[in-house]
């Protein structure tokens, strides 16, 4: 079991080293090395390098790998809960939720909220939150939360916001392109600020899994089995249903939207460690911080001075994975 | 005399439109393996769900050792009695190990197994034939292999009372002899099973008593050596002979 945990922290080490190389400015290895030592009085560089390094790349790198665990552990919450592997985080409508929430600060043209506070990410997130909030209402069904009646909501939910920002942006000008724009920005705005504010929401989700990896393996066998092993379903399914809104918000709103992590990540780990959640969280959480990272670091690096949204790295990884999946079930 | 473990007072259940089965009334002992035969809609799995409150009690009481089931939290009332749904469920990539352990959740609900989860785990295994194949993927696992392994999580779960419902769903007669065979032996050992059969034949040889329900009553309850093929017409309104006239020559003939 430890090797795998060794590997997969020697790849992130591996893809950290590689990100601190990666962008528009090219810096030399041992650039890199005296602005790393810099703040310790190991050296002294322009303060330039310093801030690309020390302001902008590492943040951005660690922004990155806490957005890739909170998509991997929001996924394997997904799959779990609505016993379908090729559920997606974005299953309760978590997307649109954001994407409305962020077309709502453009067309009310909130940039700041206060200064040096970008609105943006907030209205995401509680975007996000709000229709996770709209399809748990929806879902219950005579006090339960049936499970595919949760997924219809989810699906109704989408749809409905999806309008509601496409009416928006058309009557808001500018808002359509701008909107556009955020959803495919991915990490380029991160700094420690954005890192700061999704690193307590992935520390509090991955604190409150330890508790619930139990529960999880039971959600698996079903409501009636889950419920005859003494797990009360219906408030484990209002608690995950919860997590899986706060994590996606969390990641939506530093990175946009990130397709196929979340999906794919969690049958990698599962292939690798098995479905025991006990095992899988943990490794999923490494290994979609890793895979992000890396696609991230790809995504500035392919053409020199140039990015490519990291979704569409994403998307070009993750979907001939998940037509191999079909295949395969 | 032996403790009455359940006793069913007057049962009235059913959902939120209403009542599916009136006024059962019977009671187990423990060491008993009762059966519950019926025709679909009969209320046999409503009765099942009644006894660990997943559905509504409309009037009526179900006690387990004398204590109202609808006072004792669920988590505790896991610890006393397992329930095994129809199917086995799932497709994710478990190990046979992994879905008996999740039997020791009632008892430890936390992060990581205790040695104790992973020696009753063994133990109930073992019990079931399987200790040899814990490590392989349950969804590889053979129809009768699925139901000893959910058999296995529920002993691991260490209740006195089992319930299962269609324990030989989907199997075929080898399997079905088997399962009935071990759910027999389990209830030598002295804990009581009450299992839903649509087999009138696997239900004659194997159980201790035979309850039979109808449109929601408690129709008759005897012992199988009363059985007739009578019986057996009545409850399904049909003029056939469902049991063979030499059925009891065959009691005892399976290892139990």
């Amino acid at each position: 079991m430890s090797w795998k945990y060794i590997l997969i922290i020697l790849v992130f080490l591996c893809f950290l080293l590689w990100g601190l190389f990666a962008g528009g400015a090219p810096l030399s290895y041992y650039t890199v090395l005296e602005t790393l030592g810099s703040p310790f009085g190991l050296a002294s560089v322009p303060p330039v390098y310093q801030s690309i390094i020390w302001e902008f790349r590492i943040p951005r790198m660690f922004t990155a790998f806490l957005t890739g665990s909170a998509l991997a552990l929001a996924g394997c919450i997904s799959q779990s809960l609505f016993r379908n592997p090729l559920a997606d985080p974005f299953i309760v409508g978590t997307s649109a939720g954001a994407n409305f929430g962020v077309t709502l600060a453009l067309v009310l043209n909130i940039i700041y909220l206060r200064p040096g506070l970008l609105a943006l990410p907030w209205f995401a997130f509680l975007g996000a939150v709000l229709v996770t909030v709209c399809v748990l209402l929806l879902g219950r069904k005579g006090g339960a939360l049936p499970v595919n009646t949760l997924l219809l909501a989810g699906i109704a939910a989408n749809y409905f916001f999806v309008s509601l920002s496409s009416l928006a942006a058309t009557l808001g000008r500018n808002v359509l392109h701008r909107s556009v724009l955020w959803s495919l920005e991915g990490f380029a705005g991160a700094n420690w600020d954005t890192f700061l504010a999704v690193l307590p929401l992935v520390l509090i989700a991955l604190l409150a899994l330890i508790f619930l990896a139990k529960p999880l393996d039971l959600m698996v066998l079903g409501d009636e089995s889950a419920m005859g092993l003494g797990l009360n379903v219906g408030q484990f399914k209002f608690i995950f249903t919860v997590i899986i809104g706060l994590l996606t918000g969390a990641a939506v709103s530093v990175s946009g939207l990130i397709g196929f992590v979340g999906l794919v990540v969690p049958h990698i780990a599962r292939m690798i460690v098995g479905a025991k959640h006990s095992r899988l969280l943990p490794f999923a959480f490494l290994t979609g911080g890793v895979l992000l990272l890396g696609a991230d670091n790809l995504a500035r690096s392919i053409i020199p001075g140039f990015e490519i949204p990291v979704a569409v790295i994403t998307a070009l990884m993750g979907v001939p994975f998940f037509l191999y999946l079909l295949r395969k079930e | 005399m032996m403790e009455k473990l359940l006793e069913i007072v007057e049962l009235t259940a059913g959902y939120d439109r209403g009542p599916v089965i009136r006024d059962i009334t019977f009671s187990l002992k423990s060491g008993e393996f009762a059966v519950l035969v019926g025709p679909n809609a009969s209320g046999k799995s409503t009765l099942l769900k009644a006894i660990l409150r997943m559905n509504k009690i409309f009037r009526g009481k179900a006690l387990f050792k004398g204590q109202d089931v609808s006072t004792i939290p669920r988590r505790k009332l896991a610890r006393e009695i397992a329930y095994l749904p129809q199917e086995n469920g799932h497709e994710f990539p478990f190990s046979l190990e992994e879905v008996v352990i999740m039997g020791r959740f009632p008892h430890n609900p936390l992060f990581f197994d205790t040695p104790l989860d992973r020696e009753k785990t063994e133990e109930a295994l073992r019990n079931v034939d399987l200790w040899e194949k814990r490590k392989e993927r349950f969804a590889t696992l053979s129809g009768g292999e699925k139901r000893r392994a959910v058999i296995a999580r529920a002993i691991a779960q260490g209740s006195e009372l089992f319930l299962l419902d269609e324990p030989t769903l989907h199997l075929d007669l080898n399997f079905q002899l088997e399962i009935s065979s071990l759910l027999r032996k389990l209830a030598e050992r002295g804990m009581a099973v009450l299992a839903v059969y649509h087999d009138l034949w696997l239900a004659t040889l194997f159980a201790h008593r035979i309850l039979a329900m109808k449109s929601g009553i408690l129709l008759q309850e005897f012992s199988p050596k009363d059985a007739t093929p009578n019986f057996a017409s009545e409850l399904y309104d049909l003029n056939l002979n469902l049991l063979p006239e030499d059925v009891h020559n065959y009691r005892g003939r399976f290892l139990w």
